[in-house]
């Protein structure tokens, strides 16, 4: 072999191996970027029995509803938790001719449980569903037991956009609303799971918070004594509907994340406003939550309203979220606390769009985050 | 030296626009706020906002306004604001027909039932978008007035415009700062104005 096809051999080694090196780097920063869900799947260990009560449509639009529901119960079943069958379910509601399916109140958690033996009964709310590209999809679902006094066990939500994480050359860009929603569905699936097996998982990935502009605590409240808080659906002065709703799933989450606060089931509120004919016009008036706080027994009212709760319409662009909350103390019946929030889903955004929120759903959950943490300073 | 030669002429053009300057910089600005002197302002401790009148284009901007400063107010801690929800049971049980200008007994009526030391009424003037040529930012005008319940008296106004369109922004573009920004300047110039 001559010296100078010795040379050409060894320059064509060096760019395969350059060429292979840059498709491994190619690989390596577009495998960065995709959210795939992960395979591996926990079973439960003696999982309570759930019920899995037909989607709350909030999003105004039709969707795919039963399939959002039977992808729930099968990521349920494979992980080995009990789940109490369609038939069943379908029969209560029927019989006790159920038409509201976002929540219950005391008297629908005790049947639960007495007629079809439920221990747990699985709420999921569909905040908003685009499919058109880049699909966009919000969900929250909260556990609650049935039995005599409902309780929330656990409440999560998830908030995804076709290009929240689009990659290198836009490879992981999701377009198929499909697919966005089986990600969406294993998320929150995998947090409900993970908290019946005892971990504390969360369906965000990252739980990004946003302080709010505007914040006044009382010091009314004592860092270490547990409230029990009736969170009131926001006035809604958006052009979103059941914007108001949406914020009141928000704060739920949030509070039953800190360690001395209790929310108390919204099924239940409902039915109490329902019952005591409370029509809030323009905000929470001290006599009617002189009426709540003796007929809930709860420590705190939070009542607010939201002003802006807009989801992008189109190829790009952020979310929007305004909104201002106070809460009202038993005692004194003053307020405790209150704050103001809104932002956008670019704000702290510097370097092109990395970090951007693409959802209102996310937005939110992460302004009202940021609100409620600073109940406990 | 003859009075009507050149020289003569320039200087007293000189003279005449140093004065009309020197003039320019003693000028006062006109207040944007009135105290009254004969109150004790830190005697009050619970105030009722009421609904703003709108004269913007924007359905909400009152709304807007008034919750940023009720919460804005509140966070000083210098103040109680009456909830915006007890205000409303408070409009509507003593039939108060235009609750953004009430007159002496409205006040002494509403002051009543929802236990207030004050009454906070006012007007957004502007909110929104202003245009100039190709150049456009988000401005919002607000003017405040604060009744005093048991004299019925106006105790304080004072009035606070944000945003609009600088010289950055004709030059560099942009769009001028967020409109929620520049509603919070505002309300911290009012509140300002009312406390310190």
């Amino acid at each position: 072999m001559s010296p100078r096809q010795q040379s050409m051999i060894s320059s064509t080694n060096s760019f395969t191996k350059i060429t292979l090196a840059g498709c491994c780097l190619l690989l390596c920063i577009a495998g960065c970027s995709t959210s795939g869900p992960a395979t591996t799947v926990e079973k439960v260990q003696d999982s309570p029995v759930i019920a899995v009560m037909p989607i709350d449509n909030l999003s105004g639009i039709a969707a795919p509803l039963i399939g959002i529901r039977s992808e729930i119960v099968f990521h349920l079943e494979k992980s080995a938790v009990s789940v109490v069958p369609d038939d069943q379910i379908e029969g209560f509601i029927v019989r006790h001719r159920l038409r509201y399916t976002g929540g219950m109140d005391n008297e629908t958690a005790r049947l639960l449980k007495e007629e079809i033996g439920a221990d747990a009964v699985l709420f999921t709310a569909l905040e908003y569903y685009n499919g058109q590209p880049p699909p966009k999809i919000a969900l929250s679902a909260r556990l609650v037991t049935a039995g005599d006094r409902p309780r929330i066990l656990w409440m999560d939500g998830v908030g995804a956009a076709g290009d929240d994480a689009p990659g290198f050359l836009e490879l992981s860009l999701v377009e198929d609303p499909d697919i966005l929603l089986r990600r969406a569905i294993f998320q929150l699936t995998t947090s409900l799971v993970g908290h019946l097996s005892g971990q504390h998982a969360t369906a965000a990935e990252t739980r990004r918070t946003f302080e709010p502009q505007i914040v006044f605590n009382s010091r009314l409240l004592l860092p270490n004594r547990t409230y029990s808080v009736v969170v009131l659906p926001f006035l809604n002065l958006s052009t979103r509907r059941h914007a108001g709703q949406m914020m009141t799933h928000h704060f739920t989450a949030a509070l039953k994340g800190l360690a001395n606060m209790q929310p108390v089931e919204p099924g239940q509120v409902r039915q109490t406003l329902l019952n005591f004919r409370i029509v809030m016009q323009d905000g929470l008036s001290l006599a009617d939550a002189t009426a709540l706080f003796s007929r809930m027994n709860v420590d705190l009212i939070l009542s607010g309203r939201v002003f802006d709760y807009e989801d992008y319409q189109g190829a790009g662009g952020p979310a929007k979220v305004c909104f201002s909350a106070s809460l009202i103390e038993h005692q004194t019946r003053e307020s405790a606390w209150a704050a103001s929030s809104c932002r956008d889903g670019d704000d702290g955004v510097v370097v092109f769009d990395w970090g951007t929120i693409r959802t209102a759903h996310g937005l939110a959950a992460a302004m009202v985050n940021g609100a409620v943490a600073t109940l406990e300073r | 030296m003859n009075p009507t030669s050149p020289l003569m002429r320039w200087i007293c053009c000189i003279w005449m626009a140093a004065a009309l300057l020197l003039t320019g910089c003693g000028a006062k600005s006109v207040p944007e706020s009135f105290h009254d002197p004969d109150i004790d302002f830190s005697a009050l401790r619970s105030i009722a906002v009421m609904p703003l009148a709108n004269l913007s284009r924007d359905q909400q901007a009152a709304d807007r306004v008034r919750d940023t400063f009720i919460n804005s107010l509140m966070s000083t801690g210098a103040l109680y604001v009456v909830p915006p929800g007890e205000v409303a049971r408070g409009i509507a049980r003593a039939g108060i027909t235009n609750p953004s200008s009430p007159s002496k007994d409205d006040v002494t009526k509403i002051a009543a039932i929802v236990q207030a030391d004050a009454l906070i009424t006012g007007v957004v003037r502007e909110y929104g978008e202003v245009r100039s040529g190709a150049t456009s930012a988000n401005v919002v005008s607000v003017g405040l007035q604060m009744f005093e319940s048991s004299t019925q008296r106006v105790v304080w106004t004072a009035s606070a415009t944000r945003g609009g369109i600088s010289m950055a922004d004709r030059l560099l573009g942009g769009g001028g700062r967020p409109m929620n920004d520049v509603t919070q300047a505002a309300v911290n110039d009012l509140i300002n104005k009312l406390l310190y």
